[in-house]
């Protein structure tokens, strides 16, 4: 199988894998051929966005084994498809010393440690004194706690990424990067994506670094960077070392930097993402008070993770290897949106929402489904063929302590309850509309799904309201249409969307069917197919069922 | 078929000279085909009218099943009552209910015969005639176990299509 990984550099590499991760879940197609090695490098040992992202993956890779690796391995297949959690993540820092649940062991030797002795700026020997000499020439080497040779390191770069990339040097040596290497095939069509902001200090400083350490040992790499622009601005606080009206500044120098240097050379895709508007959150200078909602921007840079992997052109692209996405050109389409700040997933091409959107939308649904249908009840009606076939009722209640596989199917059922609210907090985040004067609102908010609505209004769409300001002139045409359209659907008594629990109960029953060797189903024998085990049958009618409904129009997309 | 109907033949009615001359003819077989075909036809309605809906499973739950079953013994009996056993006041010639099969049995056995067998029929003739309008005689032990028999059927039918429905196919139990 290809393998591609991922680099997540810095707090904002963390925030793009989590809703990469998302993506994975939702098994978006691009995704099916490649075993994914999702690899965290910050320095910020304490950061909370780090800990959240590698805690989702780890929860992402438990359901994914639950569900498929007793399949995989008695039918022998290469990988998972067309499912979701579909994807295989391998842990290359796992069994590395200081490594292990996806975080590179990247980290100050010890605590609070200050730049200055991370070079050694203290302890040159004699013969270096021109070294030293050249060194304090580049540094502030006063007392000052503020200077760079001062920085504490033990929550990253703080935007520095001149001292980054000191550290970022040294990378190649590391026992991880060197597993990484030995892993990494470009004769298999193997893919890397190096993921970091241009405007902070971890991702700037770690990006080149990692692309040339590559391409230093590997003949043409397929390796992409996204390169995320601001898009979120720090409140000011006074003395702060982090200040968002650099940003800019900062990231044109790198952008500059990236340009004349070599950098280009290395990279076979450059994916560029920012927002004009930046969202303002609380100051944080990283650590456990980092913790950043979900943004936009990330969720399109996750999608530009498929755009390289699936090896579309871009819808911008003028042949160049540079992609360049904003909300005020490709996805940023309507009038309305200008002056407005909440997008929905009508807003994107369709290109966008055919290969990645909709099947955020699919996993909304199946995990509604799962958590509302299967988990939480007490106990599940056996008249239903799934539940009986899947001996659910006996499986809820046995728990993980079940038998014969049966604590997979349970590991997978409450491993997409737990997902459930995983999912529900990311997108809430991402359609964050403020908490008064408190917490700002996202500048952007794009709104997928809310999963505490009905599953026939689980997509949040324009309201009649939204539609109406944006189409002023066709008004009175609208009305008629949609009137007529009305009346027609309250006259034939059908309507398109009535997807309800009952329709989904209804094909996981008629998807377990005896259809030869694929069908689950065995008509002679009444039961399940020998080899197919309970946890992946579960897993691929939930798929598919969902797919049909989406397929079949019954999911709500918008008003009109 | 009288190996189904034990409830009628171990019946004190039975020794009446008149049933076995309707139920060892007609009376049983008939009994247990219409209990088979209400039994085939109610299950194939269940399972392949409320089981085969791939966008819904109201319908195909234990509960419609068991009103299935229950209609299915609800039919059996009526029909057993109203057209094998029939009204004795209103027989037709020409249909093949008991009571007309009583009547039909009288005329033939009294062409001919002498005054006192004449009289001895007549009282059996009545008696059984009586009784069948008061509910007696074998109407009730005929009906129930046609009943029992359509129920029956239902179940085993039941059991044999379910497995190729899309919905029904743990109803009402997933074995066998």
């Amino acid at each position: 199988m290809q393998k591609l990984f991922i680099f997540g550099i810095g707090g904002t590499g963390e925030r793009v894998l989590r809703s990469f991760t998302m993506l994975l879940a939702a098994g978006v197609p691009a995704f099916d051929n490649y075993e994914i090695y999702p690899i965290i490098v910050d320095y910020d040992q304490k950061n909370a966005d780090k800990d959240r992202t590698a805690k989702l993956l780890m929860e992402y890779q438990a359901i994914h084994n639950a569900a498929f690796s007793r399949h995989v391995a008695s039918s022998k297949a290469d990988g998972v498809k067309e499912q979701f959690f579909a994807a295989s993540l391998h842990d290359l820092t796992a069994g590395v010393e200081g490594g292990g649940n996806f975080l590179f062991p990247f980290k100050p030797a010890s605590d609070h440690e200050k730049f200055r002795k991370y070079i050694g700026c203290d302890a040159f020997p004699k013969e270096l004194n021109e070294t030293e000499a050249f060194i304090k020439s580049l540094y502030d080497d006063s007392d000052r706690p503020d200077t760079e040779l001062n920085l504490d390191m033990t929550v990253g770069f703080k935007g520095n990424p001149n001292i980054g990339s000191v550290v970022f040097n040294n990378i190649r040596t590391t026992d991880t990067f060197k597993q990484f290497l030995s892993n990494f095939d470009p004769n298999n069509n193997d893919k890397v994506v190096i993921i970091g902001s241009l405007f902070g200090g971890t991702g700037a400083s770690g990006i080149p670094e990692i692309a040339k350490a590559i391409t230093s040992v590997k003949t043409n790499p397929e390796v992409a960077a996204v390169l995320v622009l601001p898009y979120f601005a720090p409140e000011s606080k006074e003395n702060g070392a982090i200040k968002a009206s650099r940003f800019n500044s900062k990231t044109k120098a790198a952008v500059s930097f990236y340009e004349s240097s070599a950098m280009k050379d290395h990279i076979k895709r450059c994916y560029y993402v920012g927002d004009f508007t930046p969202t303002t959150i609380p100051y944080s200078e990283g650590g456990d008070t980092q913790k950043n909602n979900a943004n936009l921007v990330e969720l399109v840079a996750a999608m530009m993770i498929e755009n390289f992997v699936s090896g579309r052109k871009g819808i911008s692209s003028d042949g160049s290897a540079d992609y360049k996405f904003s909300f005020d050109s490709n996805i940023y389409a309507n009038s309305r949106q200008e002056s407005h700040d909440r997008l929905y997933v009508t807003d994107f091409d369709d290109v966008s929402f055919q290969n990645v959107l909709r099947y955020l939308i699919q996993l909304s649904i199946a995990l509604k489904f799962v958590r509302d249908e299967i988990y939480e009840p007490k106990s599940l009606s056996d008249s239903r063929s799934y539940v009986s076939l899947l001996n659910l009722n006996e499986i809820l209640k046995g728990g993980k302590e079940g038998k014969n596989g049966q604590d997979r199917v349970w590991g997978f059922i409450s491993g997409l309850s737990s997902f459930y609210g995983k999912l529900q907090e990311w997108m809430k985040e991402l359609d964050y509309e403020g908490n008064g004067t408190t917490i700002p609102g996202q500048s952007h908010r794009i709104a997928l799904c809310d999963m505490e609505r009905p599953l026939d209004s689980i997509v949040v769409c324009k309201t009649v309201e939204d539609i109406k300001e944006e189409n002023p002139q066709g008004g009175f045409l609208n009305r008629i249409i949609t009137g007529a359209k009305t009346a027609m659907e309250k006259t034939s008594g059908s309507s398109r969307n009535n997807l309800d629990a009952d329709f989904l109960n209804a094909r996981m029953d008629s998807s377990i069917k005896d259809n030869g060797s694929v069908g689950h189903y065995d008509t002679s024998k009444n039961s399940l197919r020998s080899d197919h085990e309970p946890e992946w049958v579960l897993a691929d009618i939930l798929y598919r069922v969902v797919k049909e409904a989406f397929d079949e129009g019954k999911v709500k997309i918008s008003e009109n | 078929m009288d190996f189904f109907y034990f409830l009628v033949t171990d019946d004190n009615s039975w020794e009446l000279l008149f049933h076995p001359n309707y139920f060892n003819g007609v009376g049983f077989l008939y009994g247990v085909l219409g209990a088979f075909a209400i039994g085939v036809v109610l299950a194939l309605i269940f399972y392949f009218g409320c089981c085969n809906n791939k966008d819904s499973v109201k319908y195909s739950t234990k509960s419609i099943w068991a009103i299935f079953l229950l209609i299915a013994g609800v039919v059996g009996y009526f029909y057993a009552d109203i057209v094998l056993i029939g009204d004795p006041d209103t027989t037709k010639p020409g249909t093949f209910s008991f009571s007309e099969a009583n009547n039909q049995y009288y005329i033939e056995q009294t062409k001919g015969a002498p005054v006192e067998k004449v009289s001895q029929l007549n009282q059996i003739h009545n008696k059984i005639k009586s009784d069948l309008k008061k509910g007696g005689d074998v109407r009730f032990p005929f009906a129930i176990t046609t009943a029992v028999l359509a129920i029956l059927f239902y179940f085993i039918v039941s059991l044999v299509v379910k497995r190729f429905t899309y919905t029904g196919k743990a109803i009402p139990m997933l074995k066998p």
